[in-house]
């Protein structure tokens, strides 16, 4: 027990240290950084590095990422010292370059093969790698050859194991590999029914007017809807609607209509335009939500429950209650 | 995608008189007295059929479904090429009107039109001749003409007309 409060004073001594340590490594790291950008930038003064063709894709990123790095250490430097961060033009530029960064995302993901590839092959360059089916590690296309070159090594390779299952030896077929995912194993009929559930519900209207409404894919749609429209109203149809739509527009057909739809129109329906009533069965599939919801909750209930409980025993010992 | 407006004037202005009440509704003759707004969409070039295919939205609000024979003028002017050559077909109209949506194919000459439509359409142009009578009659024809080979088919043929 005595002990306790000396292990403590020494923890708190030792951050300060720790702390004094890491400024000073900082502050070399700085000093250093400056040396090395001095001769580049009167490089850059004199002319030497060239600009006039503007700047790549992957370059910019870099200067954004560095630039955002500063403004943070400085905005951090500014809340350690205690000055107001308010109106400052610090927090406004970190937000532009926030946002040009997250703009620049969807770019990158549609680079990212050819990135990967070249990233690939600047990595493995000095290594001589056999020509694995016609790859040439600058061609960006998709090469069916490919899949050619896979189909003649696995008919080889299957020549070979009846051979030698012929001769006694078991050899296992070489094909594609895949990952083996141990967490995996047998999953609880619990889990199952949960992860169904969530699938059914992301499937709802509401959850797909969130999505919708959160993705930045701009939005296509079409105020009059298709040629079929009318003949049915929910999910289900809507989806049949749609196939019917796209098939008759792709073959230059028109479809005649089936007898089944026929007897839908005849019977009390007619033909209507949807109201949001025809769609109210969507809670159905929001039932997975619920459960997802509740386990979160969980956590803060009890913590909740616990403060109650602490603070209501505080009171009633110290304190008295007034009526 | 091309873009065609027309608007057509009203040729004479309302006088009390000429308007004619019908259970409420008003009975004027201004029929075309309306925008045609013509838009396509999927456009493909065809090169096996010699041909431009598309699909063909039609806006046309406060008016009936549009003519055939309209719309194909109207599309011959938007890709320039000759009435002739443009064939249109499969039309319908949304429900609660003012839209059709129908499919349209622009040959590259009237030759190729007359090699690859299908007869029906070929007729409906004007271009081609429905075969003469009844279904029963054109089924037994043919039946007849299975009996015989190579020429003779087509000297009994003349030999009926």
């Amino acid at each position: 027990m005595a002990d306790s409060p000396i292990a403590t004073s020494t923890s708190t001594e030792n951050k300060p240290s720790e702390l004094s340590v890491i400024l000073k490594d900082l502050k070399s790291k700085v000093t250093e950084l400056k040396t090395q950008l001095k001769p580049i930038i009167q490089r850059y003064h004199d002319g030497e590095i060239k600009t006039s063709k503007g700047v790549s894709f992957l370059e910019v990123k870099y200067q954004l990422m560095v630039q955002y790095i500063t403004e943070l250490a400085y905005y951090v430097h500014l809340k350690l010292s205690g000055k107001s961060i308010e109106n400052h033009p610090v927090v406004n530029s970190l937000i532009e370059l926030r946002v040009i960064l997250d703009k620049m995302k969807p770019i990158e993901n549609k680079l990212k093969y050819q990135i990967d590839k070249l990233v690939r092959t600047a990595v493995m360059g000095t290594q001589k790698q056999p020509e694995v089916g016609n790859q040439d590690p600058l061609a960006f296309k998709p090469n069916p050859m490919n899949l050619l070159a896979r189909d003649e090594e696995e008919e080889e390779e299957e020549e070979e194991g009846e051979e030698e299952g012929k001769s006694g030896v078991y050899r296992p077929p070489k094909l594609a590999p895949v990952v083996y995912d141990e967490s995996k194993g047998r999953k609880s009929k619990y889990e199952k029914d949960q992860e169904r559930l969530r699938e059914r519900s992301s499937r709802s209207r509401v959850i797909r007017d969130l999505m919708a409404d959160m993705n930045d894919a701009p939005e296509e749609v079409d105020a009059m809807g298709g040629v079929n429209e009318g003949m049915g109203y929910g999910e289900r149809f809507d989806e049949q609607l749609k196939e019917k739509d796209d098939y008759e527009e792709n073959n230059y057909v028109r479809l005649a209509v089936t007898r089944k739809e026929k007897q839908r129109l005849k019977a009390k329906n007619r033909m209507r335009f949807e109201t949001e009533f025809d769609n109210l069965n969507d809670f159905n599939n929001l039932v997975g939500i619920q459960d997802v919801e509740e386990e979160e909750n969980e956590r803060f209930k009890n913590v909740l429950n616990r403060k109650r409980q602490r603070s209501e025993s505080g009171a009633g010992r110290s304190k008295k209650r007034s009526r | 995608m091309g873009d065609s407006d027309e608007k057509q004037k009203k040729d004479r202005e309302i006088e009390s008189e000429d308007v004619d009440e019908i259970d409420g509704k008003r009975m004027d003759g201004w029929a075309d007295a309306a925008t045609v707004t013509i838009r396509t969409r999927k456009f493909l070039t065809n090169r096996l059929l010699q041909r431009k295919q598309m699909v063909v939205d039609v806006i046309h609000p406060g008016r009936a479904t549009v003519a055939k024979e309209e719309l194909r003028e109207k599309l011959a002017k938007m890709y320039k090429a000759n009435k002739e050559v443009v064939s249109v077909f499969g039309f319908k109209t949304h429900f609660g009107g003012g839209k059709t949506t129908g499919f349209a194919l622009i040959y590259d000459s009237a030759e190729s039109l007359k090699k690859f439509e299908p007869k029906h359409r070929l007729v409906r142009i004007g271009l081609a001749e429905a075969p003469k009578g009844g279904r029963k009659q054109r089924k037994e024809k043919k039946n007849r003409a299975k009996k015989l080979r190579g020429t003779k088919k087509a000297k009994a043929a003349a030999g009926k007309k």
